[in-house]
C-alpha cells in the first residue's frame, strides 16, 4: 500500500466518520414558540429542512406554526402533521399559518409530503 | 352602501353569529357594513380590517402570519381556510386550482430541462462513443483532450439548469443537517462531472488508464430523473382526484327568496335561514329543511346510494345532492364548512393525511436512509479501489456513483400516503368515511363483526306484517277496524298498523271514543263497536279467550312478530301482526361478509326468541340477545378477550372485532370496538365515535369499507415490498456484487434510469386502486 492509497482510504473513513457525525449526531437547538393574544406563534422556513426543526411550546394552547417555502424545490412544498391530521400546500414565498391544540404532553413529528424533512413539536 | 348580509351576519374575528339589530358595534371598510359581537372584535378588525374584511362574504382568509411574509395563503391544499373563526369559507377551489397551475407550470419547466439535457445527453453520449471504439480512438487520439473539454463545457448548462434544482435542494439540505434524494443525485452527477472534468483538464494527475470521462453519465442520469419527475408529479395529481370531484359537486350559486324577491347568488353568500327555491334538475345549495312542495333527491354525492328519495316538507336535504323531479323551497341550515359535503371532505382529508401503523417502519427507515447510501458509497469506492480490478479508480468512480443514483427514498416515502390517499378517497364515493390510518389497517385486518339488530339489520321501525281474521271479517275489514281504533295512539305499534293500512289504500274515519290501556292496547268505540287492539295481557283483562289464535300468535313471535289481539264486541276477531322488518340488503351483504371470512354475530337487546328469528332470516348463527344498551361495550370487550385468547393458542388468525350500530346509543360499543362503523342517513355524517361512517345507511358499506381496506393496505404492501426490495437489491448490484460472480457492473445511467422508474411505478400502482371496484355483493353471496 502506497502513500496515496493510505490518504484515500484514510480519508474514505474520515468522511464516513463524519457522515455519521453531521447527519446523525448533530443535535438541533430547540426554539420556543412565543405566546401571542394566548395563542403560541412561531414562523418556520421551509428550504432544505425545517428551520427551526425542533420547538417547544406549552401543551393545552392553540399552537400556530407559519410555514413559509423558500425554495423552489418541490420537496417541501407540502406539510404533514400526521397526529393531527393536517396536510397543507405551500406554495413558494407564501405564509401558510396552520393552527392545531396540543392537548397532552408529548412530540409531534411534522414532516414534507415525501417524509424527507423532518420537524416536531415539543409539548411540555 | 352594501351590508355584509340581510339579517343575521357573520362577526368577521371571532365568527360568531351577530343580530345587526343588537351587534355590539360595526364598522363599515370598502363599502360593505361589518357587525361584531363586542367590542373587542371591532377594535381588532378596525387595526387592521384587511385581514378579515372578506371572511362573512364568504371569501375568508386565514389567520395572519407574524412577520414572516407579505402573502397570505390559505391552509389547505384544497382550499380549507387556516382560519379557527366558526365563519369559515366555503370549500372553495381556488388553492386547488391555484396548485394545479403551478404543477402545470413545473410539469412544462421539467420537461423543458429534460429536453435540454436528452439533447446534450445524446451529443455528449455520441462524443464519447469515439473513445470507445478503437479506431476512432485512435485517429482522434491527439483530440483526446479538447473532446473531454468541449464535453465538460457543453454538459455544465444541464448540470447548472436542468439538474439545478438537486444541487440547490442539495446545498439547502447540507446546511439544516438534512438529507434527500436531492443530495444523493448530486452527489451523484457532481462527482462524475468533476472527476472527468479534472480528467480532461489534467490527465497528467491520473495513472495510465484510469482517465476515463463520464460526462455522459452525468447528463443523462440528470435527464432521466427530471424526466422521472415530472411523470410522477403527473400522476400525483390523479392520485387526490377524488376529493377533487367531491369539490366539483358543489352548487356553484343559489336562487334565495330575500325580501320576496328572487336573487340569484353565489353560494358562499348563502347564510342561515335563507329560504332556497330549487328548480328540477338543480342542485341544492347547501344543507336545510324543505319548507314547501315535494321531489325526488339523488343523494348519491354524500351516500353512494343512486336510488333518488323522495322529499316532503319537513325532510333534510343535503347541499350538493341533485333535485330530479319538482320544485321546493328549503330553510338553509348549514351553510360553508358545516354543510354535510364540507365535513366529508375535512374528514376524507384528514383520513388521507394520517398514518397507519404500517408506514411508521418506513419513517424510522427513511430517517436513516440516505447517510447510510452515502456512507454505502464511499464503502463501495474504497472495495474497488483497493481490490478492483485494473483500473481501479475508474471501477471505484462508476459504482459508486452507480450507488448514489440507484438509491430511491422517494420511492419508500411515498408508498404508504399515496395509497392511502387514493383508497380514503375511493371509500368517501361510495359514502364510506374512513377516519384515519389505523382504522383503514385495522378493518382490512377483522375477524369478527358484530352488527347491531335494530336499525342496522332492520329497517329500525315497526312494519304491519300479517292480518289473520275469523271468518266473520275479511282481513281489510278487520285492518280498518283496528286501524281507526288505534288511529290516536301514539305507540310505535299502533302507528305500524296505521301506517300499514294507510299502504293498502284502506281508508279510515275517527274512532267514535278512544281509550288507550298502557301495556295493554287500546279500546275504541268504532262503528258503534267496542274494539280492543292489545296484548294477551287486554284480552285476558276483559276475558277474551283468544284460544283459536294461540299457535298463530305463537308461531308469528317465533318469526321475530309482534302479535296483537283484535276483539270486537268481545269477541276474538283476529291477529295482527306487526315486526321491524331487516333492510332488503342485509342477507346479502351478512352473506359476503361470511364470504369473507368473517364471523358475523348480531347484538340485541330483545328477547331471544324475536333475536333468533331476525337472525334465521339474516342468516347469521351466533346471536347476543336481552344486552343492555349499556352492556354492549362489555360484550364487545368480551368477544376480543375470546379472540386474543383464540389467537394465543394457535398463533393465527385476526383479533379484531368491528361493531356496526347508530353512532349514538351504540356509541361506547363503537368506541371499545377495534373498528366502529356508524350507520348514519344522510346528512348525519362525521360520528365522532366512530371510525367508520355508513353515510348510505347500508350494510354493504360495512362490505365496501372492509373490501376497500383490504385493497389499499395490499396496495401499501406492494408499494412498500417494491421500494424495499428495489433498494436492497438495486444497491449491491450497483456496488458491483454481480461482478466477482458474472463479471456484470450496472452503468450509472442505468442506475438513474431504474431509480426513476421506481418513484413512477410506486405512484402507478396506487393510482390502479382508483379502478377498485367492490365485488357485487350477488356475486360474493353466490
Amino acid at each position: 500500500m502506497n502513500a496515496t492509497d493510505i490518504i484515500v482510504n484514510v480519508s474514505g473513513l474520515v468522511i464516513i466518520a463524519w457522515i455519521v457525525w453531521y447527519f446523525w449526531l448533530w443535535q438541533r437547538e430547540s426554539v420556543t414558540a412565543q405566546t401571542n393574544d394566548g395563542i403560541q406563534a412561531i414562523d418556520v422556513i421551509v428550504k432544505g429542512g425545517y428551520q427551526p426543526s425542533s420547538i417547544r411550546v406549552k401543551s393545552g394552547q392553540r399552537v400556530r406554526l407559519n410555514f413559509m417555502r423558500r425554495e423552489a424545490s418541490t420537496c417541501g412544498e407540502e406539510v404533514l402533521i400526521p397526529d393531527f391530521g393536517k396536510r397543507a400546500y405551500l406554495p413558494e414565498n407564501l405564509n401558510v399559518p396552520i393552527e392545531i391544540m396540543l392537548e397532552k404532553p408529548g412530540e409531534y413529528e411534522f414532516t414534507c409530503g415525501m417524509n424527507m424533512y423532518r420537524g416536531k413539536l415539543i409539548a411540555e | 352602501m352594501e351590508t355584509a348580509t340581510l339579517s343575521k351576519t357573520i362577526d368577521p374575528v371571532c365568527g360568531m353569529e351577530v343580530d345587526p339589530t343588537t351587534a355590539a358595534g360595526y364598522s363599515d371598510y370598502e363599502d360593505v357594513r361589518y357587525y361584531f359581537c363586542s367590542p373587542a372584535c371591532k377594535q381588532k378588525f378596525d387595526t387592521a380590517p384587511q385581514n378579515y374584511a372578506d371572511v362573512s362574504s364568504g371569501h375568508g382568509r386565514g389567520s395572519t402570519g407574524e412577520g414572516i411574509g407579505s402573502r397570505n395563503a390559505v391552509e389547505n391544499v384544497f382550499g380549507r381556510s387556516a382560519s379557527h373563526h366558526g365563519s369559515g369559507p366555503q370549500i372553495g377551489p381556488d388553492v386547488a386550482e391555484s396548485r394545479q397551475a403551478s404543477q402545470a407550470m413545473e410539469y412544462r419547466t421539467m420537461m423543458r430541462k429534460f429536453g435540454f439535457a436528452a439533447v446534450i445527453g445524446v451529443l455528449v453520449l455520441l462524443l464519447m462513443l469515439v473513445e470507445l471504439i478503437p479506431s476512432l480512438r485512435e485517429a482522434t487520439m491527439q483530440w483526446h483532450q479538447t473532446i473531454g473539454i468541449v464535453a465538460a463545457i457543453l454538459t455544465f448548462p444541464v448540470l447548472a439548469w436542468s439538474g439545478s434544482q438537486f444541487f440547490v435542494g442539495a446545498w439547502n439540505n447540507f446546511r439544516n443537517h438534512n438529507t434527500n434524494m436531492d443530495t444523493l443525485v448530486a452527489l451523484g452527477t457532481g462527482a462524475a462531472w468533476l472527476y472527468s472534468t479534472l480528467v480532461a483538464v489534467a490527465p497528467g494527475l491520473f495513472p495510465a488508464g484510469t482517465a476515463g470521462m463520464y460526462f455522459d453519465v452525468a447528463v443523462i442520469v440528470i435527464a432521466l430523473i427530471v424526466l422521472g419527475q415530472a411523470l410522477e408529479l403527473r400522476a400525483k395529481g390523479r392520485s387526490s382526484a377524488a376529493i377533487q370531484k367531491l369539490l366539483e359537486l358543489q352548487a356553484k350559486t343559489a336562487r334565495v327568496i330575500r325580501q320576496g324577491k328572487e336573487i340569484d347568488i353565489p353560494v358562499e353568500e348563502v347564510i342561515v335561514g335563507d329560504t332556497v327555491l330549487v328548480r328540477p334538475g338543480e342542485k341544492i345549495a347547501v344543507d336545510g329543511v324543505i319548507l314547501e312542495g315535494e321531489s325526488a333527491i339523488d343523494e348519491s354525492v354524500v351516500t353512494g346510494e343512486s336510488v333518488p328519495v323522495d322529499k316532503k316538507p319537513g325532510d333534510t336535504v343535503i347541499g350538493a345532492s341533485m333535485n330530479k323531479t319538482g320544485a321546493f323551497t328549503f330553510r338553509a341550515m348549514r351553510v360553508g364548512k358545516d354543510t354535510a359535503l364540507a365535513r366529508i371532505v375535512e374528514m376524507v382529508q384528514q383520513a388521507q393525511n394520517s398514518k397507519p401503523p404500517i408506514g411508521r417502519l418506513v419513517d424510522v427507515i427513511s430517517s436513516y436512509f440516505v447517510p447510510s447510501v452515502m456512507i454505502v458509497a464511499v464503502i463501495t469506492f474504497l472495495a474497488w479501489f483497493n481490490f478492483g480490478p485494473a483500473p481501479a479508480l475508474n471501477f471505484a468512480i462508476v459504482t459508486m456513483v452507480a450507488v448514489l443514483v440507484i438509491a430511491c427514498p422517494c420511492a419508500l416515502g411515498l408508498a404508504t400516503p399515496i395509497s392511502l390517499m387514493v383508497g380514503v378517497g375511493k371509500a368517501a364515493e361510495h359514502g364510506v368515511l374512513i377516519r384515519n390510518g389505523e382504522a383503514l389497517e385495522t378493518a382490512s385486518r377483522l375477524a369478527t363483526i358484530v352488527l347491531d339488530k335494530t336499525g342496522t339489520i332492520t329497517k329500525g321501525r315497526p312494519e304491519l306484517t300479517d292480518v289473520l281474521s275469523l271468518p266473520t271479517f275479511s282481513a281489510n275489514e278487520l285492518l280498518n277496524l283496528a286501524a281507526i281504533a288505534d288511529k290516536r295512539s301514539e305507540h310505535p305499534l299502533a302507528l305500524a298498523i296505521v301506517q300499514g293500512a294507510r299502504t293498502r289504500g284502506i281508508k279510515m274515519e275517527e274512532p267514535e271514543s278512544f281509550n288507550a290501556i298502557p301495556g295493554h292496547g287500546v279500546e275504541a268505540m268504532v262503528d258503534k263497536k267496542r274494539v280492543l287492539v292489545g296484548n294477551r295481557k287486554l284480552m285476558q283483562r276483559e276475558n277474551i279467550v283468544m284460544a283459536a289464535f294461540e299457535a298463530d300468535a305463537s308461531r308469528l313471535a317465533d318469526e321475530g312478530k309482534t302479535p296483537m289481539f283484535v276483539a270486537v264486541d268481545n269477541q276474538p276477531a283476529g291477529i295482527i301482526a306487526v315486526a321491524d322488518t331487516i333492510k332488503d340488503d342485509s342477507v346479502k351483504a351478512v352473506r359476503a361478509l361470511q364470504r369473507m371470512g368473517i364471523e358475523v354475530v348480531m347484538i340485541t337487546g330483545d328477547n331471544e326468541r324475536t333475536a333468533q328469528a331476525i337472525a334465521r332470516q339474516a342468516g347469521i348463527e351466533r346471536v347476543l340477545a336481552e344486552v343492555l344498551p349499556e352492556e354492549k361495550a362489555h360484550e364487545i370487550k368480551n368477544l376480543q378477550v375470546a379472540r386474543g385468547s383464540e389467537q394465543a393458542s394457535n398463533g393465527r388468525g385476526m383479533t379484531f372485532v368491528g361493531m356496526v350500530g347508530d353512532g349514538i346509543n351504540d356509541a361506547p360499543a363503537l368506541a371499545q370496538a377495534d373498528v366502529g362503523f356508524a350507520i348514519g342517513t344522510g346528512a348525519d355524517v362525521a360520528i365522532e365515535a366512530a371510525d367508520v361512517t355508513l353515510v348510505g345507511g347500508s350494510l354493504h358499506g360495512v362490505v365496501y369499507a372492509i373490501e376497500i381496506s383490504r385493497g389499499t393496505l395490499r396496495n401499501i404492501k406492494q408499494n412498500l415490498f417494491g421500494a424495499f426490495i428495489y433498494n436492497v437489491v438495486g444497491i449491491p448490484i450497483a456496488a458491483g456484487a454481480l461482478y466477482p460472480l458474472f463479471g456484470m457492473l450496472l452503468s450509472p445511467i442505468i442506475a438513474g434510469a431504474a431509480m426513476a422508474a421506481s418513484s413512477i411505478t410506486v405512484v402507478t400502482n396506487a393510482n390502479r386502486l382508483r379502478s377498485f371496484e367492490p365485488q357485487p355483493v350477488e356475486k360474493a353471496s353466490a
